[in-house]
């Protein structure tokens, strides 16, 4: 019986022009998309890996100098793509790309490419992501609000019913015939993903199969929540009418108002300090001692170089720095930089703070939008979300503490204040090892996600539930 | 007659629950827009405070430093002296940095510029959220001025404010249509079309009738809500005396009205086609996801693909690529010592490494200038595309449109970024010679450094930058009426077309 009622539906809605243009228009949306998407992925890939190495490059050239100097030229870090960015951009136009690690100064990443892409760009990404978040839920929708509605409308939903047909077997059958349907947009757009993810995608074969596999399930898990949900309404529903707009204004309220209006509720709870701000207490901290630390970082840092200083000249034995058989400048300036990275660090770390606690609000929103808790784990899978870009962030700053530990602690080596002339070059430079980011891995990116895996099981199983009891209590 | 229709539909639609219900949803969001709206121009005007004071603050401590310096040698009758660029604090009598025009403009002071925002600004955050409405000007290299970003959760930045232009971009056209939808196809379907229409009236005095109750309420309802919004967030701004900021009002609401004109007429045009409440619904939410989300994002495809923004990665690399270049002309001896760090050096080097500095970021400078150009001419090149895309879809026209009546347009930005780059200018010819030449530099001219004043847009270039694309959508809006009115003649009351 259900193999029969889910046929009768395909072919319906088949037969129907306005679905059969929807569907050809999804179609063409999604090859777009992916297509766009990986060529923009792997231009984006290659120009990234150029200038990464010409980083390195120019780090190894630059003329002999002091190597002190040397940090002050510094190394860029360049964020790498995510793995899946072709599936899923995620923040990767809204997170800085470059960041400048140079000696004295903690610098931010640099460079959105929003900013260079104009006003236009924030409506919004056509990825693959985007248009199955948005658009498939639009067309689910479209697809089925008149299931049981529009039968009822016509008539025919009594004529069904006296033929003994069973609630249970109406909704199934209605259901997959309409999964159907969409599986005629999805599947040949999974192809092609799948395709990509296959062979258009370097090394690191299995963490992506998983990823990509994983990214099916959460999708498939949206996907059938909004069938399940249209269906529901659209049993209760008195007219299609009534059923279509309830569905098309639950759409619109889930993903286009709630993801930005969350965005502004999250701020509001947790608003993010200004750039001022932040170097305005990174400095007063720096300069006067970070509140609430213990021994030197607490410390005004001229008591904290006092203290260093005597504790050198007594180990030393000397009376004063110009007899020390290590480069009391290059020694002091060190003792700034790693006072400097452990503030920085500690601001940086409530930063960090901020920004996921922003994001756990928006997540709590998903209780009344299945877009969100689906937008954050595909991000997290595609390698593009705030774990990422973290990752990132604090990757290059560790990068950079190193760099300068190793160039400082030359000079500190191999020169004193008697005799500070010490020219370095490239085997001396070539002590730092190139910058390399290392992606999270599969549970370092889901280690965040429980909430959002269960609110999206839990959309799944409750649209299903009120899908069933509202076809058990079907009147014609 | 026309009177007596358009005082029954409105008493009629007031009574209705469901408009009652979608103007509250509308005056609700359009609060909370510009609530956000206003707190988003709060956040940067904070900022610029912050900086402000902060480098306020530097200088006074520059400029404390040399007083005292100065009394010290008026006191003693010594003449004063030209401080070598020095990183340790000067020890009692000797001359402080505060002397040496090339360390204070160099980095000891900076000039905040601030790009003021007008007093439209919460209507729109448009693309304020990625960049500081300040930059610190020192005589570093522009490209370094230049990346000011503001910090932000990108996740933030990627879902966007919910502003007011989001509220009328957005949701009014869904308002909009869930009033006009079934103008005709409701009154067919409970059969009192045709009663209607047994009256002396023609069907398109009626629908002129229908059009004119629901426009002017939902009119009236944002005039009255936008001058509540202007304010509320003028009088938090402070910009209610500025007349530029009524002007800029005046714009807002003949381009709102005229976005809310194209989707009435759609909901006509919809009507006169004669199909069944449901289809009207399916089309004209099909238009709306079309105009509002997939045509916008196809544009923004498009521009971005045509003529793609260079990697700001080539930006860096040609950058340092330059700066090397720079570098290899400089001699061995100055690199031997510190060229940042120079403590150690004797003093007649010292100078040389200031001069080396100045000189690199000047090189620099030119070496990278086509590779800088190259960003703005592909941005102009998108902004052109995305100009003469525009009338694909209003929501496009609407955004660029409102961004500029509120100032916070990519193009306002850029023109501020040129002064900046101006005054960045006048800056270095204000310190480097003075510096060349080792003037010692009084405290008396410290009132003296270069200020940054930004010169506003005049209200015509805003007049012009909008202007061409609101009259195209006045056009659009009028075809789109003029055509529904003409079809209605062909519409059966009694039969579905």
């Amino acid at each position: 019986m259900i193999g029969v009622i889910a046929k009768k539906e395909f072919l319906c809605l088949l037969r129907d022009g306005r679905f059969k243009w929807s569907i050809l228009i999804m179609i063409l949306l999604l090859f777009t998309a992916f297509l766009t998407g990986y060529q923009r992925n792997e231009s984006l890939r290659e120009v990234r890996e150029a200038a990464q190495a010409k980083n390195t490059e120019q780090w190894l050239d630059q003329d002999r100098k002091n190597p002190h100097t040397a940090a002050h030229f510094g190394n860029y870090a360049y964020k790498p793509q995510g793995t899946l960015a072709f599936f899923d951009s995620g923040i990767g136009n809204y997170a800085g790309t470059t960041i400048w690690l140079e000696a004295h100064k903690t610098n931010f990443a640099q460079n959105r490419p929003a900013q260079d892409n104009g006003a236009i760009s924030r409506f919004g990404d056509m990825t693959p992501a985007m248009t199955l978040q948005v658009l498939l839920p639009l067309v689910i929708i479209l697809l089925s609000f008149s299931a049981f509605a529009g039968e009822r409308d016509s008539g025919t939903l009594r004529q069904a019913l006296s033929l003994g047909v069973s609630n249970r077997d109406l909704l199934w059958g209605k259901f997959l015939g309409i999964a159907a349907a969409v599986g005629i947009i999805v599947v040949p757009a999974a192809a092609v993903g799948g395709a990509i993810l296959a062979f258009g995608l370097p090394n690191d074969g299995t963490v992506v199969d998983r990823r990509g596999l994983l990214l099916v399930l959460f999708y498939l898990l949206y996907a059938v929540s909004f069938l399940f949900l249209a269906l529901g309404v659209s049993a209760i529903a008195r007219t299609a009418k009534t059923a279509l707009i309830v569905l098309v204004g639950f759409w619109a309220f889930a993903t286009f108002i709630m993801p930005k209006a969350a965005a502004d509720i999250s701020r509001i709870v947790t608003p993010t300090p200004t750039y001022s701000q932040f170097y305005h207490m990174t400095e007063r901290a720096s300069a006067r001692g970070l509140p609430g630390a213990k021994g030197p970082l607490a410390m005004p840092l001229d008591r904290q170089g006092k203290l260093e200083r005597d504790a050198l000249l007594k180990k030393y034995n000397g009376p004063t720095v110009r007899d020390l058989p290590i480069y009391w400048v290059a020694y002091s300036m060190q003792i700034m930089e790693d006072r400097d990275y452990q503030i920085y660090q500690k601001f940086l770390g409530d930063l960090r703070a901020v920004f996921f606690r922003q994001q756990s609000t928006q997540d709590h929103f998903g209780v009344v939008s299945p877009l969100l808790p689906l937008r954050s784990l595909s991000m997290a899978l595609s390698g593009t979300g705030l774990v990422d870009q973290e990752r990132f962030n604090q990757t290059a700053q560790d990068f950079r503490i190193a760099m300068i530990r190793k160039m400082n602690g030359e000079l500190i080596d191999h020169t004193t204040m008697k005799d500070p002339l010490y020219i370095a070059g490239r085997e001396v430079f070539s002590k730092v090892e190139p910058y390399k980011y290392v992606a999270p891995t599969l549970g370092e990116s889901l280690a965040g996600e429980t909430q959002n895996i269960v609110l999206l099981l839990a959309w799944g199983i409750l649209s299903a539930c009120f899908a069933v009891a509202a076809v058990n209590r079907l009147r014609a | 007659m026309l009177k007596t229709i358009v005082a029954h539909e409105a008493r009629l639609l007031l009574k209705s629950r469901a408009t009652v219900f979608i103007l509250a949803l509308l005056v609700a969001s359009m609060m909370f827009g510009i609530w956000n709206g206003l707190r988003a121009v709060e956040r940067q005007n904070a900022s610029a405070r912050t900086a402000i004071v902060d480098e306020a603050a530097k200088k006074q401590r520059v400029l404390d430093e040399l007083i005292a310096y100065e009394k010290f040698t008026a006191a003693r009758g010594i003449p004063r002296e030209f401080a070598p660029v020095n990183h340790a604090p000067p020890r009692p009598g000797e001359p402080p940095q505060g002397t040496n025009a090339g360390a204070v403009g160099g980095e000891k002071v900076r000039e905040v510029a601030v790009l003021p925002a007008t007093g439209l600004a919460a209507f729109s955050v448009g693309q304020m959220d990625l960049q500081r409405n300040y930059t610190l000007v020192d005589m570093k290299n522009k490209f370094n001025i230049a990346d000011n970003l503001e910090i932000e959760n990108p996740l933030n930045l990627m879902a966007g404010t919910f502003d007011l232009a989001f509220v009328i971009m957005f949701i009014l056209p869904i308002f909009i249509i869930a009033l006009t939808y079934d103008m005709l196809s409701g009154e067919k379907e409970s059969g009192t079309l045709a009663l209607a229409m047994t009256q002396p009236i023609s069907l398109r005095t009626f629908m002129a009738g229908k059009l004119l109750s629901r426009a002017g309420i939902l009119m009236l309802v944002i005039v009255a809500v936008g001058l509540c919004a202007l304010l509320f967030s003028g009088a938090a701004l402070g910009s209610l005396g500025d007349p530029g900021t009524w002007g800029r009002f005046g714009l807002w609401l003949l381009a709102v009205l005229l976005y809310a004109a194209f989707w009435f007429g759609l909901g006509v045009l919809v009507s006169a086609l004669n199909k069944s409440s449901e289809t009207n619904i399916t089309i004209l939410a099909g238009i709306w996801l079309v105009m509002v989300v997939i045509m916008p994002t196809l544009v923004s495809l498009t521009a971005t693909t045509v003529y793609p923004a260079p990697s700001r990665m080539d930006l860096k690399v040609a950058m340092r690529d330059a700066s090397s270049a720079a570098e290899k002309a400089e001699s061995e001896t100055t690199k031997a010592y510190y060229t940042d760090h120079v403590e150690m050096l004797p003093s007649k080097e010292t100078e040389t490494y200031l001069t080396v500095f100045l000189a690199r970021q000047e090189a620099l400078e030119r070496a990278v200038e086509p590779v800088f150009d190259n960003f703005r001419k592909q941005q102009d090149r998108q902004a052109g595309l995305v100009s003469r895309f525009q009338y694909f879809s209003p929501a496009i026209v609407m955004q660029l449109a409102l961004n500029e009546i509120s100032g916070t347009s990519t193009e306002r930005y850029n023109a501020y970024m040129d002064e900046v780059f101006a005054f960045h200018q006048e800056w270095r010819k204000y310190f480097t010679p003075r510096y060349l030449r080792k003037e010692i530099l009084d405290s008396s001219t410290y009132k003296d450094f270069p200020k940054f004043h930004y010169t506003a847009e005049s209200p015509n270039v805003v007049v012009q930058r909008t202007g061409l694309s609101l009259f195209g959508l006045f056009l659009i809006v009028a075809a789109i009426m003029a055509y529904s009115f003409a079809r209605l003649r062909r519409y059966g009351v009694r039969e579905n077309g």
